[in-house]
């Protein structure tokens, strides 16, 4: 697995020299990614010094307060009251996906207890094996807001643009609102990237565009969710010319115009990438197993799994991962449609636990649990009350932590009442949950695993510090 | 823009190629008269390339020679054909329904062959604006139905924007969509869906910050437009409506039994049972309680259409699709003076709107600068392929199919976003990028990233050579550039004309021509290939100036 990096050096060398004779616009770019690659060695040279994050997006907003429900009788009276005869479960269809916390829930609503959606079994497994945790009521804030009177005092700031899918999802994963176009995944990744002799492999997306692997320095790689490393053809031979024309036509831009040299700068790093990134499909295309069932979220996460067996070839030490599922905008139909979400996730989470267990690292089946972490984010949570067949925008929702080193069998977090009415200090109607806790606490604890030191989180993290609590203390 | 070293030499071999042009078509190009304005075919390629799916070298020589007064005219003129129609007509695969492929090659036999050109780059644009997409399992059962709102988007896309708004907001697919259809009156805590109520305002109308008339923020930062009360009480308007049909029956409202058979396009209909009675209050206006559904429903959108942000906010998303990404306020400006005001005292009128945003000097004159332009949208770039190389279907059908998946594909299909929010968000911004350092936006670029540029390179390669659509079914043209395939030099400049508006840079042209020279013995098809590829592989011709 050393030699194919080594000829690609090789010919990175060639061409970060030739652009530099050429004293092209492409130039810098491909010599900063060098001096970066070289850069890299030093500090993070042991094989094995590995981890990596896998942030699950549930776009449309996750119906969370249908994926982990509170059943003690004060908790599921509010839940019928909300829900009943539109899109709450039977109690006798969740008594299977009970789950019961190594920490009793005690609170004013009184002990409480716990289920989870009816078709997610598997996950019910991990979280009772200690490898899976929930945090409950997270969503987006600038500072704490304790209930509905802080929420309406003008003095107290709140997120801009609550409810709004595109702009709640790019708070969620920017946690920055100064700089928006950035995410955080992306931003961890500026401080990390020196882990990685492949820049590119540092920030990667199974599923599109996505603003948490945007770093103010790293630049996300989209990969095909099947992990297909297509090149583009005709580099060397082109309808009958024996020309290298093309690559430089479409990676050496001819004017300053700023369109033209963006584009020609995603056409070259998709050359350089796409050459790794085919010595990586090729190696693990047999060695983990494909999902049993059709799961698109089971095959992205395939695709993470071979790419993380090849972090040796790839020189990788520090990685985040994208993969999304969407269809969480329910406000119809959902009992029907989040049903089969639900069970895609739990399988999909389970799938991906079973490959990393013995996952063919160097030719060594390797347990990689304890050095992966998968997370769920979404857009917000969902009116606790239903409009008859489904739920609207929400703003605090529950989520769930995935991995060998969660400290898992765990509900992190105040769990909400389940009343919508006067009397639910976080309803601001409809049971729209004011977060009790904010993206950034659950963020901030994920990038101290990851090896963020305090200075580096609260770079990340501007408002961090507007939170009593910085570790929600759900890794080991 | 690029003036080449051997300007004067250059200038001769194109004047010449217009002349083959010009006569191509057996006009001979009338005397300008003081008050016509007659296009150069560059102004002329530039401008077609803005307000249809394409320049061909047959519409250059017209537009050029009737001027483009005119040549809007005749467009605004040019009856609407129905997509409708076609899948009325059209006959599926043995065993299959109608499904969405019969609406794309409807699209693309009209984007290729149709003579109502402005209309039906309008119509794709507002497509991308009032988005609903085939992506959505309801409205895939349907695809009659999508296309009767493509239609419908057409129809009224050189009408009123009120009419428009009121259509699509009472189309069947648009109510399956964004939950407006079944939508049902308070009752306990059970509260009306908000979908429609929200994504209008933010979407279809006002958006989320409060505009000057030149579409840049009242405040910093920004005042938002609305509220989360403003969202409750609207989405009470959006109560009562469901399928058309004779009746208004409980089954029929939820779809459950009288069905119907063409309540898949039919206008909805409010239903008195199941529309809110309590009072609607938005926007600063209240509307009484016991309202009814039809009377609340033209408050609601007569509100919006007189918000004060429609006019920038529409105006510079159709500037961003036609012209370029980053428009300067006064150009806005100047569109949402027309947006509130006509001339003859008509807000909306969207001809008028059409006008100024391909009219404005701002479009008509080549923007120089670092940060001018727009990357083309995929589906613009194959569109531009097949008229400018006459691309005909032997089977006569273009079965085009899905073409959004990024690395196989061109990560855009005609009504297929992936949601409301479209393939892109007009404010988006590349980061890390010289965009992102010069404070501007790049829709496109949401979707440009390794993967699909990887899927364009080599889409078109292919396309090129063999053909494109099923069976490669879909074949250029290319008899004219066969013709000029012994002296490259005309080769490029006809390619230059008729993709790139001849802004081909001296460094590119070079490139290409070496490449069609380095085999002597190359075959002229092989040289036409080589020239269109190389353009429109080129950086330079993907973004449009």
């Amino acid at each position: 697995m050393t030699e194919p990096i080594n000829t690609s050096r090789r010919e990175f060398l060639r061409k970060a020299s030739m652009l530099s004779v050429a004293g092209t616009i492409g130039a810098p770019f491909a010599l900063n990614l060098f001096a970066i690659n070289v850069a890299a060695a030093s500090t993070y040279n042991a094989v094995g010094d590995y981890k990596a994050l896998v942030c699950l997006y549930l776009a449309g907003g996750n119906d969370s307060a249908n994926m982990v429900i509170a059943t003690d009788t004060p908790s599921w009276a509010g839940y019928q009251a909300a829900r009943g005869g539109s899109i709450a479960f039977a109690e006798a269809a969740l008594l299977p996906t009970a789950i019961i916390p190594t920490t009793t829930k005690v609170d004013a609503v009184g002990t409480r207890s716990f289920a989870l959606h009816p078709g997610m079994g598997p996950l019910k497994v991990l979280f009772d094996a200690g490898r899976a945790a929930i945090v409950a009521n997270v969503g987006t804030l600038i500072e704490p807001i304790a209930d509905k009177v802080a929420y309406n005092n003008s003095a107290i700031r709140k997120p801009p643009s609550l409810f709004s899918h595109s702009d709640q999802t790019g708070q969620w994963l920017s946690a920055d609102p100064a700089k928006p176009i950035y995410g955080w995944g992306g931003r961890m990744e500026d401080r990390l990237k020196a882990s990685n002799t492949r820049q590119n492999f540092s920030s990667i997306s199974l599923t599109g565009n996505s603003v948490f692997l945007a770093g103010e320095t790293v630049n996300q790689y989209q990969v095909d969710s099947n992990g297909s490393a297509v090149a583009i053809g005709g580099m060397s031979n082109l309808f009958g010319s024996n020309t290298t024309l093309l690559r430089d036509i479409i990676t050496t831009p001819t004017s300053s115009n700023v369109f033209e040299m963006d584009h020609a700068a995603v056409v070259q790093r998709a050359i350089v990438a796409q050459a790794d990134l085919n010595s990586v499909m090729q190696a693990t295309a047999s060695t983990v197993t494909a999902p049993t069932n059709y799961n698109p979220l089971a095959t992205q996460l395939q695709t993470v799994a071979r790419i993380i067996a090849g972090q040796t070839a790839l020189g990788a030490h520090r990685q985040v991962f994208f993969v999304a599922v969407s269809g969480f905008d329910t406000h119809n139909g959902q009992l029907a449609a989040h049903a089969e979400l639900m069970t895609r996730l739990a399988d999909a989470i389970s799938y991906f636990d079973g490959v990393l267990s013995t996952l063919q690292v160097d030719g060594v089946k390797t347990d990689m649990r304890s050095k992966v972490t998968l997370f769920t984010a979404s857009d917000f949570g969902r009116t606790f009350a239903s409009n008859g067949s489904g739920t609207d925008h929400g703003w605090g929702g529950h989520h769930l932590v995935v991995g060998g080193a969660v400290k898992g069998k765990e509900i992190y977090g105040e769990f909400p009442q389940t009343t919508v009415s006067a009397g639910n200090p976080r309803d601001i109607g409809s049971g729209t949950l004011i977060p009790n806790l904010s993206v950034d606490q659950y963020a901030a604890t994920l990038a101290k695993w990851f090896g963020l030191s305090p200075a580096e989180i609260t770079e990340v993290f501007p408002n961090l510090a507007n939170f009593p609590t910085q570790d929600l203390g759900f890794m080991a | 823009m690029r003036i080449p070293n051997s300007r004067t030499a250059l200038l001769i071999g194109k004047i010449a190629l217009f002349t083959v042009l010009l006569s191509s078509c057996g006009g001979e190009k009338t005397t300008t008269s003081s008050d016509v304005v007659h296009p150069t075919p560059v102004e002329a390629s530039r401008l077609l390339s803005q307000a249809t799916f394409g320049p061909t070298a047959a519409e250059i020589n017209r537009l050029s020679e009737m001027g483009t007064a005119a040549w809007f005219n005749e467009q605004f003129a040019k009856p609407q054909k129905l997509h409708f129609a076609y899948m009325n007509a059209a006959i599926p695969p043995a065993g299959q329904d109608l499904s969405e492929d019969q609406f794309f090659e409807s699209f693309w036999q009209q984007a290729v062959n149709g003579d109502d050109q402005l209309r039906q780059r309008v119509t794709f644009a507002l497509s991308q604006i009032f988005v609903i997409s085939f992506q959505n399992g309801t409205l895939a059962n349907n695809p009659r139905g999508v296309a009767n709102y493509y239609d419908l988007l057409g129809a009224y896309a050189f009408r009123n924007f009120r009419d428009l708004l009121q259509a699509v907001t009472l189309h069947p697919m648009m109510g399956n969509y964004l939950n407006a259809l079944g939508n049902e009156k308070t009752a306990g805590t059970l509260e009306p869906n908000q979908n429609y109520a929200r994504e209008i305002m933010q979407l279809f109308t006002i958006g989320l910050r409060q505009l000057n008339p030149n579409g840049t923020d009242t405040t910093v930062p920004a005042t938002e437009t609305y509220t989360s009360d403003d969202i409750r009480g609207l989405a009470m308007v959006f109560t009562g409506w469901s399928w058309a049909g004779p009746d208004k029956s409980q089954d029929r409202f939820y779809g459950w039994r009288d069905v119907d058979p063409n309540r898949d396009w039919l206008p909805m209909q409010n239903y008195p049972d199941f529309n809110e009675t309590l009072p609607k209050s938005f926007l600063g206006v209240t509307i009484q309680a016991n309202t009814s559904g039809e009377a609340s429903l033209k408050t609601a959108l007569d509100t919006l259409f007189n918000h004060p942000n429609v006019g920038p906010f529409i105006g510079r998303e159709l500037i961003q699709r036609l012209v370029t990404s980053n428009p300067s306020p006064a150009y806005v400006g100047r569109v949402a003076a027309a947006f509130a005001d006509n001339g003859q005292g008509v807000r909306g009128d969207m001809k008028a709107v059409i006008r100024a945003v391909l009219l404005d000097p701002d479009a008509r004159t080549i923007q120089t600068g670092n940060t001018a332009g727009k990357i083309r949208e995929p589906v613009i770039r194959l569109a531009n392929w097949m008229r400018a190389f006459h691309a005909t279907s032997s089977s006569g059908r273009f079965q085009m199919g899905q073409i959004d998946d990024p690395l196989w594909g061109l990560a855009q299909t005609p009504m297929r976003a992936p949601s409301v929010f479209n393939f892109f968000r007009p404010e988006y911004v590349p980061p890390n990028t010289n965009i992102s350092a010069a404070g501007k936006f790049s829709p496109e670029m949401q979707i440009t990233e390794e993967m699909s540029v990887t899927g364009y390179l080599n889409f078109m390669r292919v396309a090129i050579q063999d053909g494109t659509g099923l069976s490669n079914d879909i074949k250029a043209d290319y008899t004219a550039e066969l013709a000029l395939a012994g002296t490259p030099e005309v080769l490029v400049d006809r390619v230059n004309l008729l993709l790139m508006q001849n802004q081909m840079s001296p460094t590119l042209r070079s490139q290409i021509l070496t490449a069609i020279n380095s085999n002597p013995g190359n075959s002229k098809i092989n040289r036409v290939y080589l020239a269109i590829f190389l353009t429109m592989a080129s950086p330079e011709y993907i973004v449009q100036k």
